[in-house]
C-alpha cells in the first residue's frame, strides 16, 4: 500500500465539505418560515413609503395651503364653458377648497407646483397644457383664481381628457401636495418652494355624470 | 503716545466696522418704493402718477350689477382715482396688514387698477379687496397701509400709501360698485 494513499473517509468528513451549503440551506429555510407567514418579501411595503389617507372633505393643512378635495366627477360639459371636449374626449372635473396659509397673495396652480396631484394627468413633472383646462370659482363662476391669504374659497378645475383614460366607477387617489418654503427667495417677490411632495392621498370613487 | 494713538484709530476702526456691519441695509431695504403717504380725501402725487382715495368701507357683498360679488370673508371698498402724469401706466393696489400682502380681486375686471391709464385722463373707480372674516381681530387692522404702485414691480419706484384704521371704516351688507370710468381731467 503506498504510503501516500488516501485515507478514508468518514461521513463527519463529507459533511465538513458540504459545510457552507448546509448552512446557506439552513438560513434561507428559517428566513422562509418567517416570511411566507407575513407574506413574503416582496409584499412587506415600506412603512415609510405609505401615503396617509385624507377623508373626502376634510382639509390638508399643509406649509402653502390648506387643501380639501370635494368631488370628482367625468361629464361631457365643462361648468366653467371655457373648454369643450373633442371626439373621444371627456372632461374631469375637480372640486377642491383651498386656503393660502401665507402671508401673500398666491394662484394655487402658479405658485411653483401643482396643489394636487392625479394620476395620469397631473404630476409634479406635467400639467395639462393651459388650453385643455378652465378654473372657476364655485361661488361666482368667475375665472379669477388668486387666493389672498386666509380667505378660503371653492373651485371647480375642469380638464380635457382622453375618453379612456379615466372610467365612471374607478377609484382616483387625488394626492395633495405640500413643500417647504427655502429660505431666501431669487425672486423680487413671491416664495421659491422646494421639497414639493405629495403628502396625503385622498382615495375617490369617480363619478360618472353622463 | 504715537504708540498709543494708534492703538486708538485701530480700535476706533474696528467699532466702526462693527456699526456698519450692524446697520447695513438688508437686501429688502435696498429695494424699497418711496412712498408718497397722505390721508383719505387727499391727492397724492408720486413720481409718474397721482391718486386720491375718495372713500374706504368694508362690505359684506359688492354689487356691480351684472355680477354680485358674495365671499367668506369681507370686502374692503375703496373709492380711487388715478391719473398718469408722465406716460400711460396700470395702477397696482396692495394692502398690508401686520406684514400680510392682499391684492385687489381678479373676480371682478373693471376697477381702477384693470386699465391702462392715459396722461390727461383721470380714471375714477372702486378697487375691492377680500379680506379674511376674521380681520378686524387682528391688532394691525388699525394701520393697515394701501399702496398703490405703478404696475407690479415698485422696486424703488415712487408710490402712494394711506394708512388706514380697518375697525373705524363703515360696515355694510352690500356695496354697489361701477366699472371704472375717465373723469374729466
Amino acid at each position: 500500500m503506498p504510503a501516500d494513499a488516501a485515507a478514508p473517509t468518514t461521513l463527519g468528513d463529507r459533511l465538513r465539505g458540504w459545510l457552507p451549503v448546509i448552512v446557506v440551506a439552513a438560513v434561507l429555510g428559517i428566513a422562509a418560515v418567517v416570511a411566507i407567514p407575513l407574506g413574503g418579501w416582496d409584499e412587506v411595503e415600506l412603512q415609510s413609503e405609505v401615503l396617509p389617507e385624507q377623508p373626502i372633505g376634510q382639509p390638508y393643512t399643509g406649509i402653502r395651503l390648506s387643501t380639501a378635495i370635494d368631488d370628482i366627477y367625468l361629464t361631457d360639459v365643462d361648468p366653467g364653458d371655457w373648454i369643450e371636449p373633442e371626439p373621444g374626449e371627456r372632461i374631469l372635473v375637480v372640486v377642491a377648497t383651498i386656503e393660502n396659509l401665507t402671508d401673500e397673495p398666491t394662484y394655487p396652480f402658479e405658485s411653483g407646483f401643482p396643489p394636487f396631484t392625479v394620476p395620469g394627468l397631473i404630476s409634479f413633472d406635467e400639467e395639462p397644457p393651459t388650453r385643455d383646462t378652465s378654473t372657476i370659482r364655485d361661488r361666482d363662476g368667475t375665472s379669477g383664481t388668486l387666493l389672498n391669504p386666509h380667505v378660503p374659497d371653492t373651485f371647480v378645475f375642469a380638464y380635457r381628457v382622453p375618453a379612456t383614460l379615466f372610467s365612471g366607477g374607478e377609484t382616483v387617489d387625488i394626492g395633495i401636495t405640500d413643500a417647504v418654503r427655502a429660505e431666501k427667495a431669487d425672486l423680487y417677490s413671491g416664495t421659491r418652494w422646494v421639497g414639493a411632495h405629495v403628502a396625503v392621498e385622498v382615495p375617490m370613487i369617480l363619478r360618472d355624470e353622463q | 503716545m504715537r504708540r498709543g494713538a494708534a492703538f486708538a484709530i485701530g480700535a476706533g476702526l474696528v467699532a466702526l466696522a462693527f456699526v456698519i456691519t450692524f446697520t447695513e441695509p438688508d437686501d429688502d431695504a435696498l429695494e424699497q418704493p418711496f412712498p408718497v403717504r397722505g390721508d383719505v380725501g387727499q391727492q397724492l402725487v408720486a413720481s409718474k402718477f397721482a391718486t386720491t382715495l375718495t372713500q374706504a368701507r368694508l362690505a359684506g357683498e359688492v354689487d356691480a350689477d351684472d355680477w354680485i360679488g358674495t365671499t367668506p370673508g369681507v370686502w374692503l371698498v375703496l373709492d380711487v382715482s388715478g391719473e398718469a402724469t408722465i406716460a400711460p401706466l396700470g395702477l397696482d393696489a396692495e394692502l398690508t396688514v401686520s406684514g400680510v400682502d392682499y391684492d385687489a380681486t381678479t373676480r371682478y375686471g373693471e376697477q381702477t387698477t384693470d386699465s391702462v391709464i392715459a396722461v390727461g385722463f383721470p380714471l375714477v373707480g372702486s378697487v375691492l379687496i377680500e379680506l379674511p372674516a376674521d380681520i378686524l381681530d387682528d391688532a394691525g387692522a388699525r394701520s393697515a397701509v394701501l399702496r398703490l404702485t405703478p404696475g407690479f414691480d415698485a422696486r424703488l419706484d415712487s408710490v402712494t400709501e394711506v394708512v388706514l384704521d380697518l375697525t373705524s371704516l363703515e360696515r355694510l351688507d352690500r356695496v354697489e360698485v361701477e366699472p371704472a370710468r375717465e373723469a374729466a381731467p
